[in-house]
């Protein structure tokens, strides 16, 4: 028998979607700590999570998606503070003083104490192109966490405001589980904080 | 006693019911004989008024017919040969075997045409068959004999006897029955005389002459047709002094000889067991049916004794397919088949299935390929039914079934493949595929063209159909004279037209434009002889086109017998091995392109896409649809 | 009211995966098997149809390295071909198995598990009797659209020998509507048949227990929904994965059930005639279900709720039920009649063999069914219709 009749298959990569989530986890991770300060609800939600708590949304697998090429070129407080995407990682750390740092997408030398991992692109895709909701797809399994499980529902309220804040209704609606009614986030506070979120995260 | 004259035939023939131990005399319809010649076409038009479909082969009802053909008995060259045609119990369907022999001889000359069995004996019978009818005698002192002692025996009460030997009376499912040094090898006949509890039939002889009709003309057909076979080189020369196996250089050349169960097309062994070694080695010497021309058969002294020498077929699939290249031990199986009377190409196959299936595991024998040890003893056990001899003796598909291994069961509806790999003869594929009885060599000899005489090309597909329709209608024809298959060489080849054009002209407008170059083809020598012996007026050309379409009739009869059965489609196929796998033989490790053949193949047919004859093909041929 | 047995077992292995992108989750299915490097086996009509590409996308941005694709099984598995892929396996160092098809596809996949995980070279010992025990390499199956009903179940059927081992269930069972949308409406009937007679046998035969009615039920409600439009329309994802589904299901059920009349006497008749079962269960089907009422066997209310929703459930009568029952199964297998045309072969069928299925099938039920029993409905199944 020849086996080389059968040779082995590499499976290849989708680059355009890596990019896309790394850009919307840069995004999100960016808006993150700017909403913890201007949305009351959020700040208590972050609150309720311990100090010097570090987590991450990231990716599987992890080897599968190192750090894109043009890190090692950037300066290392870049890549520190995160000011451009450059992985499928969004690193989150909360200080001892309870306020929200993003941290880039470098796993590097941290300790994480809760990690939500997309089982693969794919369903990072699901989530972040908006065909699915954040809450369905948990249910659908489509994510797993490490850690303590009530820190993640946290976390997903969190993401659920923050999407709001950042996507036009038409496309929220089908990204949280809920879209606040009008009593809930007055519009005049949405958009006011829209501005801000997007101009304090993206700016400075 | 001055034997009666028969001038042209006899019209009669001898209806048998075994159960009631009577018999009749049956008149053979004149239409019939002209839509269906005699021989095989009119054996399964008598079968087919006789036998209900779904019956159980070695059941009462199923019904052997011996035809003997109008040739038989005039002299005419090569016609020592008669057809049996039944419901085979290895296939299931029907299956028609044709045989030399001095039965049929006897059979014509003791005044019958044909010959029908009904029914079931309730004890071994054999019987004695005259001008008169037919005798019924206790054969309790015969059964357990083999065919040899048992046709001693016979032939005491007549000319020609045909016998079972112990594997009939087994039912091994690919006994057979012999008639003098010949035999009815293929589907498994001799089970359904042993389930018949027939042990043999001896047919007197002698009682009548068949003379022609148009004497003049028969005589002067026959000068024609023994200068055809003188000058070609096949009847006159390679099969004349090497008998069949003159066929092994030629195939392992052509790389279409079956090797390891068809794993491979050629080996380098393959000249010990060709028939210009065995004719040096054995002495050889004729041994022929009569009245013959070519003398294909040969006897030589093998182990210090006269032995038959084994033909092509046994050679190729007890030989190479085994990896065997002693011709001597190859005879000593040989001789037992004849002793137990088996057909030997089922067996070389079912002997190879079995040990690939040792080989991985899936059954457990002593057999191994290239070795000797176990053989002769597995060909008893199978013959007497002991221990895995049994499930063997149902033929490799039944085995297959029941222990694995359908990848290598070599056979096609049940019937295992002569000693040709259509992988280096794809047309020869298709033959095979769309034969009647199963995996027949016999259908539609292809693969001469393409193997041997370069005049067509071995992988093309292009009408492929064609050629294959062409030769199955002619063979089927020739079968129903009855006249023996090898003249087609002589026949087809000598005269002028083909003889005289160049061998790659010839190939060049057979591989674009076979219809034309088929059809060029002159085939008048054998309706000629028919019709001079009946006394029909002999129309040239347009009588050799009804000739043609009386075998195209025959061959969709016992399709349209088959299809009753449940063939369709789904049968015309291939053994796995020949579709997917490839050869080291062939650099580019073809397979063979079955399906657009199949397809082709069933519209020049008249058959639908599953391929059935539609009722307009059925209607168009005459044939009353039951 | 649910009858509680005394005594059952239950068995059904798999983890099921079914919906959009499943196929994306067998990486992370494979790690959590530490595997890294599965071969694929498939057929050539699936590598044909482009589903062999779709499949591969589905390793994208993952570490896996497919080892290989031995795409030689077409309708036959058998321990030739299932040496030369334990070959590969063993050439590419592989660690795990994934079947990419149904059917042989599958029963190779299993016999090529067995050989590497117990590094043999044939399955002679385990024909003879011994069951492999240890657990054996992941496998795990995609099946495509035509099942046959034992893909998933702890059966294996390698040269026409069958063999049963709880160690032969597969890992998981990655359903996604890429890789089962049909290939022709022949194929999804035949799977829809079969899976019905499943579940209708699982469901109503002698010691049946809750874990089967759990999963017959489902497989009867989605058949009853999907069956008759689906069958003909294999381009209709959703009916496909229904389908595909409801024949999970349904082969989870039956295979911790007793056999059934219908797919013992399918089963010996395929053998003996080389017809698919799945054409001749369109047959025997209606023929086992006359048989039933004729006998007026009592069917549990359940297969009606099955079958035709509450609201008919709720509004037939106590002892109506069951006869209710027996028709729309009747209907259902009508339905196919279109797509599924009972074949003129198999009506073509030797009378002659009929007696030897008989006795077969009989064999095989361990004295459940007589040999008149089966000889009556193979009789009634063959008899070619009036019109």
């Amino acid at each position: 028998m020849n086996i080389n009749k059968y040779p082995e298959v590499k499976p290849g990569r989708k680059p355009l979607k890596r990019i896309y989530l790394a850009i919307m986890l840069w995004t999100v991770g960016k808006a993150i700590p700017v909403a913890a300060k201007v949305d009351p609800e959020i700040k208590k939600e972050f609150e309720k999570l311990p100090k010097n708590f570090t987590l991450r949304l990231m990716v599987q697998p992890e080897r599968a998606f190192p750090l894109f090429f043009y890190t090692k070129m950037l300066p290392g407080f870049v890549v520190k503070n995160g000011m451009l995407p450059y992985g499928l990682q969004m690193i989150l750390h909360i200080d001892a003083q309870g306020k929200v740092h993003y941290q880039g997408a470098d796993p590097r030398g941290k300790k994480f104490d809760l990690s939500m991992a997309f089982k693969n692109l794919e369903a990072a895709m699901m989530i972040f192109s908006f065909r699915e909701s954040t809450p369905t797809g948990y249910a659908h399994d489509r994510f797993v966490v490490e850690g303590y499980l009530p820190c993640a529902t946290t976390f997903m309220r969190v993401l659920d405001i923050v999407q709001v804040y950042l996507l036009p209704k038409i496309i929220a609606k089908r990204a949280v589980k809920r879209y606040p009614k009008w009593f809930e986030m007055p519009p005049w506070r949405k958009h006011i904080n829209r501005i801000i979120i997007y101009l304090r995260a993206f700016t400075f | 006693m001055q034997a009666k004259t028969i001038t042209g035939t006899s019209n009669r023939a001898l209806e048998i019911d075994l159960t009631s131990r009577t018999f009749r005399e049956v008149r053979i319809n004149e239409t019939d004989l002209e839509l269906y010649l005699g021989g095989k076409g009119l054996g399964l038009k008598l079968l087919y008024d006789r036998l209900t479909p779904g019956v159980d082969p070695l059941g009462p009802d199923n019904k052997i017919v011996f035809s003997t053909g109008v040739l038989l008995g005039t002299g005419a060259p090569c016609s020592g040969r008669f057809e049996a045609v039944t419901k085979s119990p290895l296939t299931g369907i029907m299956a028609s075997a044709s045989c030399g022999g001095p039965f049929g001889m006897a059979l014509k000359t003791s005044g019958w045409d044909a010959l029908i069995l009904n029914g079931k004996a309730e004890a071994p019978t054999y019987l004695v068959i005259n001008s008169e009818g037919v005798q019924f005698k206790a054969a309790d002192g015969l059964w357990g004999k083999d065919t040899d002692s048992a046709q001693d025996e016979l032939l005491k009460e007549g000319n020609g006897a045909l016998v079972i030997g112990q594997a009939g009376e087994n039912l091994v499912r690919f006994a057979n029955i012999r008639s003098g040094h010949r035999f009815l090898g293929r589907g498994g006949m001799g089970a359904v005389l042993g389930a018949k509890k027939i042990k043999g039939i001896v047919a007197k002889g002698g009682e009548v002459k068949i003379v022609p009709v148009d004497k003049k003309k028969f005589v002067k057909t026959n000068r024609k047709f023994f200068k055809a076979i003188e000058q070609n080189p096949m009847t006159s020369g390679s099969f004349r002094y090497f008998g069949t196996n003159a066929n092994v250089n030629p195939s392992n050349a052509a790389g279409i000889l079956p090797v390891r169960n068809f794993t491979g097309g050629s080996h380098g062994e393959a000249h010990k067991i060709s028939g210009e070694t065995m004719a040096e080695r054995f002495k050889t010497e004729w041994d022929t049916c009569k009245p013959c021309v070519i003398k294909c058969g040969h006897k030589g002294t093998i182990k210090g004794q006269k032995r038959h020498i084994p033909e092509y077929e046994t050679m190729g699939l007890l030989g190479p397919n085994l990896e065997i290249f002693d011709p001597e031990v190859i005879s000593d199986w040989n001789e037992l088949c004849s002793y137990y009377g088996m057909d030997t190409i089922t067996l070389g196959g079912t002997l190879a299935w079995a040990m690939e299936a040792t080989e991985k595991g899936l059954i457990q024998t002593q057999l191994k390929f290239g070795a000797t040890e176990g053989v002769a003893e597995m060909i008893r056990d199978i013959a007497l039914g002991n221990g895995i001899g049994k499930d063997l003796a149902m033929g490799s598909r039944w085995a297959s079934k029941k222990y694995g291994g359908e990848d290598f069961a070599m056979h096609v509806k049940g019937l295992e493949l002569a000693a040709y790999d259509p992988r280096g003869a794809v047309g020869q594929g298709l033959s095979y595929a769309t034969a009647n009885r199963g995996a027949c060599h016999l259908s539609g000899y292809v693969l001469a063209l393409e193997a041997y005489f370069g005049m067509a090309s071995p992988h093309a597909t292009r009408w492929k159909h064609y050629m294959v329709k062409y030769f199955e209608d002619a063979f089927a024809a020739m079968n129903s004279l009855h006249i023996c298959q090898f003249t087609a060489f002589a026949v087809q080849l000598e005269p002028p037209l083909i003889k005289l054009t160049a061998d790659f002209v010839i190939k060049l407008l057979n591989q674009n434009l076979s219809p034309l170059a088929l059809n060029l083809m002159d085939l008048s020598l054998w309706p000629e002889l028919w019709h001079s012996i009946l006394g029909k007026r002999y129309i040239p050309y347009l009588s050799m086109l009804k000739f043609r379409k009386a075998g195209e009739r025959v061959h969709v009869l016992e399709r349209y017998m088959n299809t009753r059965e449940g063939i369709s489609k789904k049968d015309d196929t291939l053994p796995r091995r020949l579709l997917y796998e490839g050869r080291k033989c062939d650099a580019k490790e073809r397979t063979v392109p079955l399906e657009p053949m199949l397809e082709k193949y069933y519209k020049l047919r008249g058959f639908d896409a599953n391929g059935i004859p539609t009722k307009k093909t059925l209607k168009r041929l005459g044939i009353e649809i039951k | 009211m649910m009858p509680m047995p005394d005594y059952y077992e239950f068995l059904n292995y798999p983890k099921i995966v079914s919906g959009q992108f499943a196929l994306e989750n067998i990486p992370s299915e494979l790690d959590g098997y530490h595997a890294q490097k599965p071969l694929v086996i498939t057929s050539k009509s699936i590598v044909q149809r482009g589903l062999t590409k779709q499949f591969v996308k589905a390793f994208y941005d993952s570490t896996v390295v497919l080892g290989g694709i031995y795409d030689e099984v077409r309708d036959y598995a058998g321990i030739s071909q299932a040496r030369e892929a334990a070959q590969l396996y063993k050439a590419r160092g592989c660690d795990a198995l994934i079947a990419l098809g149904n059917g042989p596809v599958v029963d190779l996949a299993k016999a090529v598990n067995i050989l590497v995980s117990e590094n043999l070279d044939h399955l002679g010992p385990h024909f003879d009797g011994a069951a492999p025990a240890r657990p054996l390499k992941p496998l795990i199956v995609v099946p495509a659209c035509s099942f046959n009903g034992w893909e998933a179940t702890h059966a294996m059927t390698v040269d026409n020998r069958r063999l049963v081992a709880d160690a032969l269930y597969p890992a998981a069972v990655f359903i996604d509507e890429r890789i089962t949308i049909g290939c022709c409406p022949e194929c999804l009937a035949e799977t829809g048949i079969i899976a019905l007679a499943q579940a209708f046998e699982a469901m109503t035969a002698d010691g049946h227990n809750p874990m089967i009615d759990a999963l017959a039920h489902p497989a009867l409600n989605l058949l009853a929904q999907h069956l008759a439009n689906g069958a003909p329309r294999p381009s209709d994802s959703s009916a496909c994965m229904a389908l595909a589904n409801a024949a999970t299901m349904a082969a989870a059920a039956f295979c911790n059930a007793p056999p059934g009349m219908a797919h013992l006497l399918t089963e010996a008749l395929g053998r003996a005639t080389g017809i698919a079962p799945g054409k001749l269960m369109a047959i025997i089907l209606p023929a086992v279900i006359d048989m039933l009422q004729e006998q007026r066997t009592p069917i549990k209310d359940d297969v009606l709720l099955a079958l035709a929703g509450l609201e008919q459930f709720a509004t037939s009568a106590g002892p109506d039920r069951g006869r209710s029952s027996l028709r729309i199964m009747l209907t259902l297998v009508d339905s196919l009649k279109k797509t599924l045309p009972a074949l003129r072969e198999a009506f073509q069928i030797q009378r002659h063999l009929l007696d030897q299925v008989a006795h077969e099938a009989a064999g095989n039920s361990a004295g459940r069914f007589t040999v008149p029993q089966c000889l009556t409905v193979l009789t009634q199944a063959i008899q070619e219709p009036a019109s």
